[in-house]
C-alpha cells in the first residue's frame, strides 16, 4: 500500500468516524438515544434468553416505566411450551425473549406440524402473535408500573411493520394459540418452535395435549361485548357494513356477542330502510351457531313509517288494509283488529308503534325469506330465537331514583305489545275458530313472548326495598275513550301496600319489578356474588320472579377493583378467566361488558367530556380512574388489517370456554340423576367443582395460591371428568369430606368396571346405573386418588388430590368459622372444663379437647400426622406431638407455629393456650390477603390473671365487677368504642354472656365508670324472644354508624334454630333489612349487615340496632355476644 | 485539502442539522403564516381525524392524480344518504390539537383562515361545509351552528377557504380552544350496489396573522360586579337556544334593538296557535350558552351570596301591562319559576335575588346552592289568540354581585 493510499484510507476512516459522531450528536439532540440498559437488570447476561411462561396469573412486563429492566430470572429455566386444549377450543401461551445488554434487531419464529405418533396437529391450527406493550401507571394490582402486555399483533404483520426487535434489557413475548379441529385426535402432540434472532437460532420444545372432548362452537354462556360503531368512526375511520361485519365476526369468534347485529345507524334513520338491512342480518346471525343472542333495536321517538293495510293476497302474503276509521285492520275473514300502534304512540320515549311494526315485520320474515308470502317453506327461520333487548332505561336503573318506575312501565308496554302481536297472529292463523297453528307458527309466537329483556342493576337492594308501589295494573280492555280503542296513557294504575291508588308519576319507587314479564335477564355487579349472603340475596330476588323464566348475569366495569376480578389492564389475566368459573359456580350464565372497543377517552364524566384518542395503542386510561376498562381490542387501521385482540380478550374467550365446558360437565350430572331416578340438584357437581376452585378464587377475589399450574390442573381434571363421562359413562357424583374421610360417590353403567387406585370397586344398583361409594381415610398415605372406568378396551381416569383438597376445604372453612374461641358456647351451660381425650387415628398422637370450646376438624403436623378432632364443633386443642422440639404443626395452609413454642387453634381471631400457659390470639390480616401473613399475634394475656393494655391491636381493661373486657379499637375511633365483656373462668379468658358494654363518648377506657350498658333489659339476664319480648335493642348511637361504615357484625348464640332479622332506627324510623338470618342452635352465629341496608345515610347514623324474629316467634334463648362495627 | 476539509465540515453541519430535523419535534413558529395541519401522508395524520354521522370510509390515497401536496391524500367515501341525520351529519372531524404529532394549533388567536383542497369525483357539483368545534373549559364540546358552505365543482380540485368569524366564537376562551373543525359532506345518493360519493382531501392548512383578534367591546363580560350569563351579543349564543313546545316559537338575533346599544338582543316570536290554549311558548338558554361556559365554571359559586341577583332586561311591544315567565331548571326538574310583570313598549329590568330563588325552590331544596344544578333558564310568554303572533325581547341575562 502506498503512503498516499494509506493516508487516503486513514482519512476515509477518520471521515466515517467523524460523520458517525456528527450523526450521533444529532440523534442525541433529538432525545432518541438508544437504550443503554444493562442486561444484568434482567437477571441474565446472555445476549438473548428464551423461556416460556403461561402468563395466566403473572403478567410479564416489557420494562419498568423508567426503562429499568425487570428480573424474571426465576422463570428462565422454564424451557418447554405446553398447552392443554380441548377439541375446537383455543388456548394460548407465551415464549418470552429477554434481550441482554444489546438490542435484538430482528427475530422471527418458525415451526412445522406437530405430531403424536401418526396423528398430525397441523401448523394451520396455530396462530402466532407478537406482543405489543402499553405504558401503564397502575391504579390497582401488584405488578407495578411498567409496559404491560395487551395488544397482540399477528407475527407476519409485526415483521412487515418491523416491530420484531427487542430493546436491550427488555422482555418480548410471542403469544401462540392453538385451536385443534373438532375431530382432532386426542393425544399429546410434540413439536418445536424455532426462534431466529439476529442470525442465531433458539429451539423451543413444545407439546400440546389435545383433550378428548369437543367444545361445541355454539356458546352456552353468553357474553355481551359492547362494540359501538361510534368507536369505529373514531379509530377505524370506517363505518361501512363490511367493517361492521368484520368487527361483529371478530367478537363472535371470541365467543362474545356484540348484541346488535351489524347494521348501519338506528331505527330513527327510517323504519323501512332499517328493516331492509336488519332482517337479513337477524336471519344470518340467528343461523350462525357462534352467536348467542341478538339485541332488538327500538325507536325512541316517532319515525316515518308508511302505514300499511293488511289483507292476504293471492299468495297468502299479508296485505294490510285499514278500515275507513283507520282504527282497525281487517284480517282475511274481515274481522277487525285494532291498529294499536297508532294509539300507543311513544311511552317513556320508546315508541311502541315502531316496536309492534318491527315484531310484525319480523314475524312475516320468519316465513318469508324469499318474498313468496307467509308460507311455511324450507327457509323458515325463527327470527325471535335469539331475541333480547337492552333498553337504556334498564341500564343501572337501580342507582337512579325514579328510573326504575320508568323502566317498569316502559317494559310493561313493550311486553304487552308483544303479547298483542302474538294474539294478532294467533288469530290470523286460526281457521274457523279452531286453533290450528303449525309447530313453526307456535314457535314464533312463543319466542316473541319470551324475548329476553336485560335489566342492569347495580344492586339487588333497591329492587327489593324500594318502596311505594305495590301493584301496577293495566286494563287494556277498558274502553275509556268510547271508541273501542284503549287509551294506554290513562289506564295504568299504581297501588300502595294498602291498596290505595297512587296516581302520580312522582311516586318514584316500585317494589313490583319485572314479575309480570316473560323472560328477563338480571344483570348485576359481580360483587353481588362475593359472599354466600350476597349471592343468596341476589338470587332470592331473582327467584322471587318465579312466575317466569329468567337468567342471572354478572357485569364488571370500572369496578370492582383488585383483588376482585375484573377486565382491567393492571391485574392478572386470571381475574378475567376466573369469571367463567365463578359464573358456573354461582349460577350466572352471562357476563355483560359495557364496552370492548372504546376508542375515546372519558376525560371527565360530569359534565361528560369525551375526547378522541390520537394514540390507539398507548392510552391505557380511557374511562375515569381505571386502566384498561372499556377496551379489550384495538383498531387495525394503522396496520391495514382488521381488529386486533388484546390478551385480555383472549382471556375472556378462555373464561367463556371454561364456563361452557363446566356446563357440559354438569349436564352429565343431570343425566346421572335422571338415570338414577333422582331429582337433580347441583350439590354433588358443586362439591366436585370446589375441589378445583378453592385454590382458584375466594368469592369474587383472586388469591395468591392460584398459579398457572393450578389452573392447568383444574382444567385437566375437567378434561378427564368430561372424557370419562363421555367415553365410559362414569361420573364422579360427589366429593365429600366427612370427619376424617373423603367420600367419593361414583356412578357408572353396569357394564363399566370402576377402580379406585387400581382396586376394583363394588356398587349398588340405583336406577339404571351402579353407584359406588368409596371412602378414603384422610390418613391414607395415598393422596392421589385415581378413579378409573373401563369399558371393554377403553379406560378413562381422573385423579383427585385429597391432601390438597382437604387442606383447601379446611382453609375455606376458616372464613366461615368466625364463631370460635372465645365466643364459643358458654361453658356454664355445657360441661365447663371437662376434658376429653381423643386418640388419633394413627394411634400415636393424642389430642385433648375441652368440650365447650371450638376447634376445626383437621390438621397435620410436619410429620404428616393427621390430627383428628372429632368432637363436633367445640374443641380446644391440647395436643402433644411426638417430637415436641422439632415438630411443626400445620393447622391451616396459612399458619405455622413451632410446637415447642406454642400451638394455636385457628388462624382467624382465635385464642389458644400456649405451652407457657399464656393465652395467645392470632388473626388474619386481611390487608395482606395476597401474602397470607395470617399468623399475627394480636393479644396476649399473661398467666391467665393479668391483662395487658394496648398490646398490639388488642386492649383489655378490668371492669369493676371483676370481669375483663376486650376493647375492640380495630375499626373505631377513640370516641366510639365497643366493648365486649369477658370474664376469667378457671384461668381462661372467656366471654361473659351478660351483654354489651359501651364506652361513653369521650370516656376513658381505663375507667370502668365510663362504661354503660345500653342493652335493653337486666344485666346477666337471658333474653328470650317470643316470651319475654320479640326483639332486642341496642343503643349504638354513640358509635355514629353511618353508611360510610362498611359493616355491622353481630355474634349471636341461640339454643334453638331461629330466624331473625335486623333493623336499624334512624331518626324515628326503623328500617328492617330484607335479609333473614338463619341462626343455628348450639353455636355462635355471626350475622353481618351493611349499615346502609338499615337506613343509615351519610348524615343520619343508626341510633338503635334491633334484632327480632323474622318468622314465627319461638321460645328461644338469644345471647348477643360481640357487636363490631367496621368503617 | 482545504477544499476537502470544507466539504467535510459542511457535511458535518448538514448531517447534524438533518438528524435534528429528522426527529420532528420542532414547533412551527407562530410567525409562519402557513401551517400544514394535515397532508395525509402517514398514519399519524389519520390519527388526528375521526368520522361522524356514519360517514363511510376514509383511506390513504397514493394516486398522484388526486394529490396536491406530498405523495398522498385522504380518499373520502361518503356512504348513501339513507344513513344520515340532520343532527349528526356525515363529516370528518379534524383535530387542531395534534396530540399524535405533539403539535397543538387549537389556539386561534392568531389564526385567520383554514384552507383545504377537495376533489369532487362526482359528475355534478356537491355542497360542502366547514364548521368549528370549541373545547370549552366546562368540559363539553360545542359545535358552532354556523357552518360556512361551499360548492365543489365536479372533476376538479376546489380550494376551500374558511375565514374565522369572531362572532361565531364563544366569548370565554373560545378563541383559545378551537378544538377541531368538521368537514361536512353532502348526502350521497343511494345508488346500489355502490352507494358512495368519492372525494379526495389534501393540504389542510391554517393561515396565521400577526395581529390577534381584538376583544369585542361587550358591556357585560365579567365586569366587576356583573357576570354575564347570556348577553346575546354573539350569534353563537342565539344558535344554541332550546325551543320549547315543538318549535312553537321563532327567534331572531336583533343587533339593532338592544337595551344598552351594545351587541344585540334576542327576539322571541310565538307561532300562532290554532286554539287559544293557554300554553307558554318559550326558549331556553342552555348552560353551554352561558358565556360559553356553565355558570359553575365561569363564576365561582362559592362566592355567590343571598343578596346577589339574577337580572335580565325585557321588552314587550304594545301598550298596557304584560308579563314574561322565567324558569330556572335543573337537568330534569324545575327549580324555581317567577314572573316578570311590567309595562309594554319599554325596556324593563327584572331582578330576582338568590335568596328569593332558594326560598321558592321546588325540587329538593336540601340540595344546596341552586346554581350548582342550574342547567338552563327558560323565558316564555303566553300564546296569543289564534292567528296572533306575540313577541318579546330579552337582553343581558346576568348575575349581579351585591354586597353581602
Amino acid at each position: 500500500m502506498s503512503k498516499r493510499n494509506f493516508l487516503k484510507k486513514a482519512f476515509s476512516k477518520f471521515l466515517v468516524l467523524v460523520l458517525c459522531f456528527a450523526f450521533s450528536i444529532g440523534m442525541v439532540a433529538c432525545g432518541n438515544q438508544a437504550s443503554a440498559l444493562s442486561g444484568t437488570g434482567t437477571g441474565t447476561t446472555a445476549p438473548l434468553t428464551v423461556w416460556t411462561h403461561d402468563g395466566n396469573v403473572e403478567k410479564i412486563l416489557q420494562k419498568r416505566l423508567t426503562g429499568e429492566s425487570i428480573d424474571y430470572s426465576t422463570y428462565y429455566d422454564n424451557k418447554e411450551f405446553a398447552i392443554g386444549v380441548f377439541q375446537n377450543e383455543t388456548e394460548g401461551s407465551n415464549i418470552i425473549l429477554t434481550a441482554g445488554d444489546k438490542k435484538i434487531n430482528e427475530y422471527t419464529i418458525d415451526f412445522a406440524d406437530f405430531t403424536a405418533g401418526a396423528n398430525v396437529l397441523p401448523k394451520s391450527a396455530f396462530s402466532v402473535y407478537n406482543q405489543k406493550y402499553i405504558e401503564n401507571v397502575p391504579k390497582e394490582g401488584i405488578f407495578g408500573g411498567g409496559w404491560y402486555p395487551d395488544c397482540l399483533l399477528p407475527m407476519d404483520i409485526a415483521v412487515r411493520y418491523k416491530e420484531n426487535f427487542i430493546d436491550a434489557g427488555t422482555h418480548q413475548a410471542i403469544y401462540i394459540t392453538v385451536k385443534p379441529a373438532k375431530d382432532q385426535a386426542p393425544g399429546v402432540y410434540s413439536g418445536t418452535f424455532t426462534i431466529t434472532a439476529d442470525g442465531k437460532t433458539y429451539p423451543v420444545t413444545a407439546k400440546v395435549e389435545v383433550y378428548d372432548f369437543m367444545l361445541p362452537t355454539e356458546p352456552v354462556g353468553e357474553y355481551a361485548a359492547g362494540a359501538s360503531p361510534a368507536n369505529l368512526q373514531a379509530g377505524e375511520l370506517d363505518t361501512t357494513l363490511p367493517k361492521l361485519e368484520e368487527y361483529y365476526n371478530f367478537f363472535v369468534d371470541f365467543r362474545c356477542s356484540p348484541g346488535n347485529v351489524p347494521v348501519h345507524g338506528s331505527l330513527s334513520y327510517g323504519f323501512d330502510a332499517y328493516m331492509e338491512e336488519w332482517i337479513p342480518q337477524v336471519r344470518k346471525y340467528t343461523l350462525d351457531e357462534r352467536v348467542g343472542f341478538i339485541n332488538f333495536p327500538y325507536a325512541t321517538y316517532t319515525v316515518d313509517i308508511t302505514y300499511e293495510t293488511e289483507k292476504k293476497d293471492a299468495n297468502g302474503k299479508i296485505v294490510y288494509e285499514t278500515d275507513a276509521s283507520g282504527e282497525y285492520v281487517l284480517d282475511a275473514s274481515g274481522n277487525k283488529i285494532p291498529v294499536m300502534e297508532d294509539k300507543i304512540e311513544s311511552h317513556n320515549n320508546i315508541h311502541c308503534g315502531v316496536w309492534i311494526r318491527m315484531l310484525r315485520r319480523l314475524t312475516e320474515a320468519c316465513f318469508d325469506a324469499n318474498g313468496d308470502g307467509i308460507q311455511e317453506d324450507s327457509e323458515f327461520v325463527n327470527l325471535f330465537e335469539k331475541a333480547s333487548t337492552y333498553f337504556v332505561y334498564f341500564d343501572e336503573f337501580s342507582s337512579t331514583p325514579g328510573k326504575d318506575l320508568t323502566a317498569i312501565t316502559t317494559l310493561q308496554f313493550v311486553v304487552y305489545a308483544a303479547t298483542l302481536v302474538g294474539e294478532e297472529y294467533e288469530a290470523l292463523w286460526t281457521n274457523n275458530g279452531e286453533k290450528d297453528l303449525t309447530e313453526n307458527q307456535q314457535a314464533v309466537i312463543d319466542s316473541m313472548l319470551s324475548i329476553k329483556h336485560r335489566a342492569i342493576s347495580t344492586s339487588p337492594a333497591p329492587l327489593e326495598h324500594s318502596g311505594y308501589v305495590k301493584k301496577m295494573e293495566f286494563d287494556m280492555k277498558d274502553n275509556t275513550s268510547g271508541s273501542g280503542i284503549t287509551d294506554w296513557t290513562k289506564n295504568y294504575k299504581y297501588y300502595d301496600d294498602d291498596g290505595n291508588s297512587l296516581i302520580s308519576f312522582n311516586n318514584t319507587k316500585a317494589t313490583m319489578f319485572i314479575t309480570d314479564f316473560t323472560e328477563c335477564v338480571f344483570v348485576t355487579g359481580i360483587t353481588n356474588y362475593a359472599t354466600d349472603e350476597a349471592r343468596a340475596e341476589y338470587h332470592n330476588y331473582a327467584d322471587n320472579c318465579q312466575l317466569y323464566n329468567h337468567e342471572k348475569w354478572v357485569y364488571t366495569a370500572e369496578n370492582p377493583k383488585y383483588p376482585n376480578v375484573n377486565n382491567h389492564l393492571d391485574t392478572s389475566l386470571w381475574g378475567i378467566q376466573a369469571m367463567g368459573w365463578m359464573q358456573a359456580d354461582y349460577d350466572a350464565n352471562g357476563n355483560l361488558y359495557w364496552s370492548s372497543t372504546l376508542c375515546r377517552q372519558y376525560v371527565t364524566v360530569s359534565p361528560l367530556y369525551v375526547d378522541y384518542l390520537q394514540d390507539y395503542y398507548q392510552t391505557s386510561e380511557r374511562y375515569r380512574g381505571t386502566n384498561g376498562d372499556g377496551y379489550v381490542a384495538y383498531i387495525g387501521r394503522p396496520y391495514e388489517t382488521g381488529p386486533l385482540a388484546g390478551i385480555r380478550l383472549h382471556a375472556i374467550r378462555d373464561a367463556n370456554e371454561d364456563y361452557d365446558l363446566l356446563y357440559y360437565l354438569e349436564k352429565y350430572y343431570e343425566e346421572v340423576a335422571q338415570a338414577k331416578g333422582l331429582e337433580y340438584n347441583d350439590k354433588g357437581f358443586k362439591n366436585v367443582l370446589h375441589t378445583m376452585t378453592a385454590d382458584l378464587y375466594d368469592g369474587v377475589k383472586m388469591i395468591k395460591s392460584t398459579t398457572d399450574k393450578t389452573i392447568y390442573n383444574a382444567r385437566k381434571l375437567v378434561a378427564d371428568l368430561l372424557a370419562m363421562a363421555k367415553n365410559v359413562g362414569v361420573v364422579v357424583d360427589n366429593y365429600e369430606i366427612i370427619e376424617d374421610t373423603v367420600r367419593f360417590t361414583i356412578s357408572a353403567p353396569a357394564d363399566v368396571e370402576v377402580k379406585v387406585n387400581n382396586l376394583v370397586q363394588t356398587g349398588n344398583t340405583v336406577g339404571s346405573l351402579v353407584e359406588y361409594v368409596v371412602t378414603i381415610p384422610m390418613s391414607s398415605t395415598e393422596k392421589a386418588i385415581k378413579i378409573t372406568g373401563t369399558k371393554g378396551d377403553l379406560s378413562q381416569s381422573a385423579t383427585f388430590n385429597i391432601e390438597a383438597v382437604a387442606s383447601i376445604s379446611q382453609a375455606g372453612s376458616f372464613g366461615s368459622s368466625a364463631s370460635v374461641l372465645p365466643e364459643s358456647i358458654n361453658r356454664v351451660d355445657v360441661d365447663a372444663g371437662k376434658t376429653e381425650v381423643i386418640t388419633m387415628a394413627d394411634g400415636e398422637n393424642q389430642v385433648s379437647a375441652i368440650k365447650g370450646t371450638f376447634y376445626d376438624y383437621y390438621a397435620f403436623d410436619s410429620n404428616g400426622t393427621h390430627i383428628k378432632i372429632s368432637a363436633t364443633g367445640d374443641i380446644a386443642v391440647d395436643y402433644t406431638p411426638i417430637d415436641v422440639e422439632n415438630t411443626v404443626v400445620k393447622l391451616t395452609k396459612y399458619a405455622y407455629i413451632i410446637a415447642s413454642e406454642s400451638y394455636l387453634a385457628t388462624s382467624l381471631g382465635n385464642f389458644m393456650k400456649g405451652a407457657d400457659g399464656n393465652y395467645y390470639e392470632f388473626s388474619r390480616a386481611d390487608e395482606d390477603y395476597y401474602d397470607k401473613t395470617y399468623s399475627k399475634l394480636n393479644r396476649y394475656v399473661k398467666n391467665g390473671e393479668e391483662y395487658v393494655v394496648n398490646m398490639d391491636e388488642g386492649t383489655y381493661i378490668k371492669a369493676k365487677d371483676g370481669t375483663y373486657f376486650e376493647v375492640d379499637l380495630t375499626d373505631l375511633d377513640a370516641t366510639s368504642t365497643m366493648v365486649v365483656a369477658y370474664s376469667l373462668v378457671d384461668g381462661k379468658f372467656v366471654e361473659d354472656s351478660k351483654g354489651i358494654y359501651m364506652l361513653k363518648e369521650g370516656g376513658d377506657v381505663t375507667n370502668n365508670d365510663d362504661f354503660i350498658r345500653p342493652m335493653e333489659g337486666e344485666e346477666g339476664k337471658r333474653y328470650k324472644l317470643g316470651t319475654d319480648r320479640h326483639q332486642l335493642q341496642f343503643d349504638i348511637s354513640s358509635l355514629k354508624v353511618t353508611e360510610g361504615f362498611s359493616l355491622i357484625s353481630i355474634k349471636v348464640y341461640t339454643d334453638k334454630d331461629t330466624e331473625i332479622t335486623l333493623g336499624g332506627q334512624v331518626g324515628t324510623q326503623v328500617t328492617y333489612a330484607g335479609t333473614r338470618y338463619q341462626l343455628k342452635a348450639g353455636q355462635w352465629n355471626e350475622v353481618q349487615i351493611k349499615p346502609a341496608a338499615l337506613g343509615a345515610t351519610a348524615t343520619r347514623p343508626i341510633k338503635l340496632l334491633r334484632l327480632r324474629y323474622a318468622g314465627v316467634e319461638q321460645d328461644a334463648t338469644l345471647i348477643v355476644g360481640k357487636i363490631v362495627v367496621v368503617k | 485539502m482545504k477544499k476537502f476539509l470544507l466539504i467535510v465540515l459542511s457535511l458535518i453541519l448538514a448531517l447534524t442539522a438533518l438528524s435534528a430535523v429528522g426527529c420532528g419535534k420542532k414547533e412551527v413558529e407562530k410567525s409562519n403564516p402557513l401551517i400544514v395541519l394535515n397532508d395525509f401522508e402517514n398514519t399519524k395524520d389519520y390519527d388526528t381525524i375521526h368520522l361522524r354521522g356514519y360517514l363511510g370510509r376514509v383511506t390513504k390515497n397514493t394516486d398522484p392524480n388526486f394529490v396536491t401536496r406530498g405523495n398522498a391524500s385522504a380518499k373520502v367515501e361518503v356512504e348513501a344518504e339513507r344513513y344520515t341525520s340532520d343532527t349528526n351529519p356525515q363529516s370528518i372531524y379534524q383535530e387542531c390539537n395534534l396530540k399524535a404529532k405533539g403539535l397543538n394549533y387549537s389556539d386561534f388567536t392568531y389564526t385567520s383562515d383554514i384552507t383545504l383542497d377537495v376533489f369532487n369525483t362526482q359528475d355534478s357539483a356537491k355542497e360542502f361545509k366547514l364548521q368549528l368545534v370549541y373545547e370549552l373549559t366546562g368540559g363539553d364540546n360545542l359545535v358552532s351552528e354556523i357552518a360556512q358552505t361551499y360548492t365543489l365543482e365536479p372533476g376538479v380540485w376546489t380550494t376551500v377557504r374558511y375565514t374565522v368569524d369572531r362572532a361565531y366564537i364563544p366569548v370565554v376562551d373560545g378563541i383559545s380552544y378551537v378544538k377541531a373543525f368538521v368537514m361536512i359532506f353532502q348526502d350521497a345518493p343511494d345508488n346500489q350496489p355502490n352507494p358512495f360519493d368519492v372525494y379526495y382531501v389534501d393540504n389542510v392548512c391554517l393561515y396565521k396573522t400577526s395581529v390577534p383578534f381584538a376583544t369585542e367591546s361587550r358591556a357585560l363580560v365579567h365586569r366587576d360586579n356583573v357576570k354575564e350569563i347570556c348577553s346575546f351579543d354573539s350569534l353563537w349564543q342565539v344558535k344554541n337556544l332550546g325551543l320549547e313546545y315543538n318549535a312553537s316559537v321563532a327567534v331572531a338575533w336583533c343587533k339593532d334593538f338592544t337595551v344598552d346599544g351594545v351587541g344585540a338582543s334576542l327576539r322571541i316570536d310565538t307561532i300562532p296557535g290554532l286554539t287559544s290554549y293557554a300554553d307558554w311558548p318559550s326558549v331556553r338558554i342552555m348552560n353551554t350558552t352561558f358565556t360559553g361556559n356553565s355558570v359553575g365554571n365561569s363564576i365561582d359559586l362559592t362566592l355567590i351570596n343571598d343578596n346577589d341577583e339574577v337580572v335580565f332586561d325585557y321588552y314587550i311591544p304594545g301598550e298596557g301591562m304584560d308579563n314574561v315567565s322565567v324558569t330556572f331548571n335543573a337537568m330534569y326538574d324545575r327549580l324555581c319559576s317567577a314572573t316578570a310583570y311590567g309595562p309594554r313598549g319599554q325596556w324593563n329590568t327584572f331582578r330576582i335575588s338568590v335568596a328569593q330563588i332558594n326560598d321558592h325552590i321546588e325540587a329538593d331544596a336540601s340540595a344546596g346552592n341552586v346554581f350548582y344544578r342550574l342547567k338552563n333558564i327558560q323565558f316564555g310568554i303566553g300564546r296569543g289568540l289564534p292567528g296572533v303572533v306575540r313577541s318579546f325581547y330579552i337582553d343581558n341575562v346576568r348575575l349581579v354581585i351585591n354586597p353581602n
